[in-house]
């Protein structure tokens, strides 16, 4: 049987502010915006083309806001995603990849554009961090 | 452009004993398991059928072991995934009823939690 991972929950302080900064800044579709009551709400949103979503809210998770770590957004230009984020105002850190000969980080992208070889990284308003992460390159939509 | 969510980094303290456990008992799936150096390893498993992978390893997230929380599964049948997950040794919860789904959890060895979630019809 398939066991799909499709929801992600992620511990953020202030669903508001949160939200806005995903959809507004990030640029996730929002999906579903769902308070029955004060202590459960669930908002779930989606990356353009993403088959996994994020959900934040109220009385979802126990996990401290701000403590996920490097979840990864697949793009195929990461330098286009990158000027788009910085465009609608997120902080994000400069293009870099890892020379494996050398074996250390490099700016800038990959110079070959390899698959999974080049990043960017960027936190939301908790500090929950995200990392780009370019493959397909010249390929994707 | 498309933006895929397509990795989530999981904290674990023993990343052998966490590879077991999701592969020979989750029944994931072991995707790469590359050394770079003796501070960097990545470990990348996917559950079957997902878009969506899970690392774990050396220098891959500075979160605290067992600090996730959040993870959840989709699956077409809740009674034979639970019977898939405990016949395989992980302790995982009764089917729990919810409007949004049957529900069953479990969780790694360092404590990272799991929702697996049948949905509920659509058609009223």
């Amino acid at each position: 049987m398939d066991f799909k991972l499709e929801l992600v929950l992620l511990p953020v302080s202030d669903v508001d502010r949160a939200k806005a900064f995903y959809t507004d800044n990030v640029g996730f579709a929002l999906d579903v915006d769902h308070q029955p009551n004060d202590e459960f709400r669930v908002v779930q949103m989606t990356p353009p083309g993403s088959a996994c979503s994020i959900t934040i809210g109220i009385g979802i998770t126990d996990a401290e806001p701000g403590t996920y770590r490097g979840t990864h957004l697949v793009v195929s230009d990461i330098e286009a995603a990158r000027a788009e984020l910085v465009e609608r105002g997120v902080e994000v850190g400069e293009v870099r990849h890892f020379d494996r000969e050398k074996g250390e980080w490099r700016p800038g992208p990959d110079p070959e554009h390899g698959d999974y070889m080049s990043f960017a990284d960027f936190a939301d308003p908790d500090g929950n961090t995200w990392v780009l992460q370019e493959v397909n390159f010249g390929k994707g939509t | 452009m498309d933006w895929k969510l397509e990795l989530v980094a999981i904290p674990v303290s023993d990343v052998d004993r966490a590879k077991a456990f999701y592969t020979t008992q989750a029944g994931f799936d072991a995707d790469h398991d590359h050394t770079i150096s003796d501070e960097i390893r990545f470990v990348q498993l996917t559950p079957p059928g997902s878009a969506c992978s899970i690392a774990i390893g050396k220098g891959v997230t500075d979160a605290q072991p067992g600090s996730v929380q959040g993870m959840q599964m989709v699956v077409s049948d809740i009674e034979a995934a639970r019977a898939e997950l405990a016949g395989r040794g992980v302790e995982v919860s009764d089917v729990q009823e919810f409007p949004w789904g049957s529900f069953v959890f479990f969780a790694d060895p360092d404590g990272n939690r799991w929702a697996v979630q049948q949905l509920p019809p659509r058609n009223e």
